[in-house]
């Protein structure tokens, strides 16, 4: 048993590729301190720990820098305990075929299940399932190939193969349930239904494989999320001020680009919200700002937004346009993106604003 | 037993490349296989049925695809010779982790860039990307150290394509004041002999930049 102190992993619940990690660290007896992150608002050490990709799972081990990509880790922890339950074949040839297939697993198929979750229409909802069904039949026939008759992808007991398709497990589940569609079945994907019931009840997964409330909660902070809004008044114009309101997870954020002192602007917005000019978390796109407010509830964003709302700029600042709009317009524009929120305080709030929406083109300019 | 290894490939793919450098670092005689890859050969949709895509090695009429994949293979498949993935466990880690963020990250945003033909915005993304590359090779000759590894393979297309795509479109994608280590690494890489010996002629790959993204006169 490898001392807990050596390993941590910081990952989240809900996410397969952290399970992934488990299942292989469960399955080689390594004990490891795990690290819940919220991905909504991500810690620091997650930050600092994979800079590049700021994603779950990072493993940490001793005062190594950390490691982060799961199939990365698991080769890794096979490596350095070589002796206790290999993952991969000792062949050079079936390792290769192995990593061909987790590479498959990983950037073909899995990502099927949120393309599924994004897409909005029924035939598009139905093209997706058709794709789903056919790369599964495809790991069907790879699966009677590399398993040879026997149990698991990697022979009478687990493997690599079995771990990197096996955490996707409690997702299939889901989204079966969910899109009312079978993706394993018993009569296009036989074998490997009697593999997934193994899965299931085999001692190393069956604590790991959230349950479906997990992964539910999870669903729908991807599901809201999704609808982050972002809202340009002039693009690049940085003298301008402007107003972006913003999803990200689960809080309402509010980016204030202008010539403005913060601290003239903090009487205007809510006292629950924090004002930084670091942005936690993974920014969007339009990044741009001097001034942030991030806010937990949709009431004080829309308190924020409402007491910005009809200020006037300070005359000190330049523009190009003859009378800059003001922050009343801008709102004005972040309706549009905030229709698509559908959240009921603030499209509330922004519904007197609407009629303004249909001219634009007089104060856009 | 012989070791019939084939190759099926086209010269001008910086992905077929990667594999040719793997080949040639460890000394291995290969026959290659060019591709029409708009009249695709029975043998390579035999071989590649999921993707259709070159590279693909045929060891012993066994077939490998992915140009990564392919390189770990070469390495685990032939032990003589210079390694090249670090035999260190923990650093192996972090040579796979760079050689995936160059495919992940590094083609896709240079793609953008030359596609776009040096548009702003996509050559600002490059930067992002190539910023990483560019603390990790600190003081180092290459990514691996002393000796080429799995990262500067991956990177190939960085040290010649790009450069040969800047000359053909006339466009500036790989600062070279921003990023002088990633510079002299591409310079150092395209020298070496394994490299050399597989990359295509320069002229070829900027007349077949300035074919497909040229601009119309």
């Amino acid at each position: 048993m490898v001392k807990s102190s050596e390993i941590k992993l910081l990952g989240t619940a809900a996410s397969p590729f952290v399970n992934r990690v488990q299942f292989v660290l469960k399955l080689k007896s390594i004990e490891y301190e795990y690290v819940d992150e919220n991905l909504a608002c991500k810690s620091e050490l997650l930050l600092k720990s994979n800079p590049v990709y700021t994603k779950v799972p990072v493993l940490i081990h001793g005062n190594k820098p950390p490691i982060p990509e799961s199939i990365i880790i698991v080769e890794y922890l096979d490596e350095i305990y070589p002796d206790i339950h290999p993952m991969l074949p000792s062949d050079p040839l079936d390792r290769a075929q192995n990593r061909f297939w987790a590479d498959y697993i990983d950037t073909k198929y899995f990502p099927l299940y949120e393309e599924l979750r994004r897409t909005p229409s029924k035939e598009g909802k139905e093209a997706i399932q058709k794709q789903i069904s056919e790369g599964i039949e495809l790991l069907e026939e790879t699966f009677v190939k590399l398993s040879n008759g026997k149990a698991y992808f990697g022979g009478d007991d687990v493997g690599f193969l079995d771990v990197v398709l096996g955490c996707f497990l409690g997702w299939t589940k889901f989204v079966e349930k969910h899109n009312e569609f079978k993706i394993l079945d018993e009569v296009r994907t036989p074998k490997l239904l009697e593999w997934a019931n193994r899965i299931w009840s085999h001692e190393a997964f069956k604590d790991a494989i959230p349950g479906s409330e997990t992964l539910m909660n999870f669903y729908m902070m991807l599901q809201k999320s999704s609808s982050s809004v972002i809202s340009i008044c002039c693009q690049g114009e940085y003298e301008v001020p402007c107003l972006h309101l913003c999803l990200l997870g689960e809080s309402y954020c509010l980016f204030y680009t202008g010539n403005e002192d913060k601290r003239m602007l903090q009487p205007s917005i809510s006292g629950e919200g924090n004002i930084s000019s670091k942005p936690k978390g993974r920014q969007t796109q339009n990044k741009v700002g001097n001034v942030y407010a991030q806010f937990m509830e949709e009431e004080h964003a829309a308190a924020a937004l409402q007491n910005l709302s009809g200020r006037k700029t300070p005359s000190d600042f330049k523009s190009k346009e003859e009378s800059p709009p003001t922050c009343h317009h801008i709102i004005t524009i972040a309706y549009k993106g905030i229709r698509y929120s559908r959240k009921p305080l603030l499209m509330e709030l922004c519904r007197p604003q609407k009629l303004l929406l249909d001219h634009r083109e007089d104060y856009m300019g | 037993m012989a070791n019939e290894v084939k190759l099926y490939g086209v010269h001008g793919s910086p992905f077929v490349v990667r594999v040719k450098i793997a080949l040639n670092l460890k000394g291995i005689k290969y026959e290659f296989v060019e591709e029409d890859l708009s009249n695709k050969s029975a043998d390579l949709l035999k071989y590649n049925p999921v993707y259709k895509k070159v590279p693909v090695l045929v060891h012993n009429g066994n077939p490998v695809t992915e140009s990564l994949v392919i390189v770990e293979y070469v390495d685990d498949a032939w032990k003589g010779g210079a390694p090249i993935l670090p035999r260190d466990h923990y650093q192996k880690a972090q040579a796979r982790f760079w050689a995936k963020f160059v495919d992940d990250k590094c083609m896709p945003a240079l793609f953008k860039a030359i596609g776009s033909h040096g548009q702003e915005q996509a050559v600002a993304e490059v930067d992002e990307q190539l910023q990483f590359l560019e603390n990790e090779l600190k003081g180092s000759k290459c990514f691996g150290g002393d000796n080429i590894d799995l990262v500067d393979i991956s990177a190939t297309f960085i040290a010649f394509w790009v450069g040969a795509a800047e000359e053909a479109l006339g466009i500036k994608v790989l600062n070279k004041d921003k990023f002088p280590k990633l510079a002299e690494w591409s310079d150092n890489f395209i020298n070496c002999q394994a490299v050399k010996d597989g990359l295509p002629p320069r002229e070829t790959l900027v007349a077949f930049f300035t074919r497909r993204f040229g601009k119309q006169a």
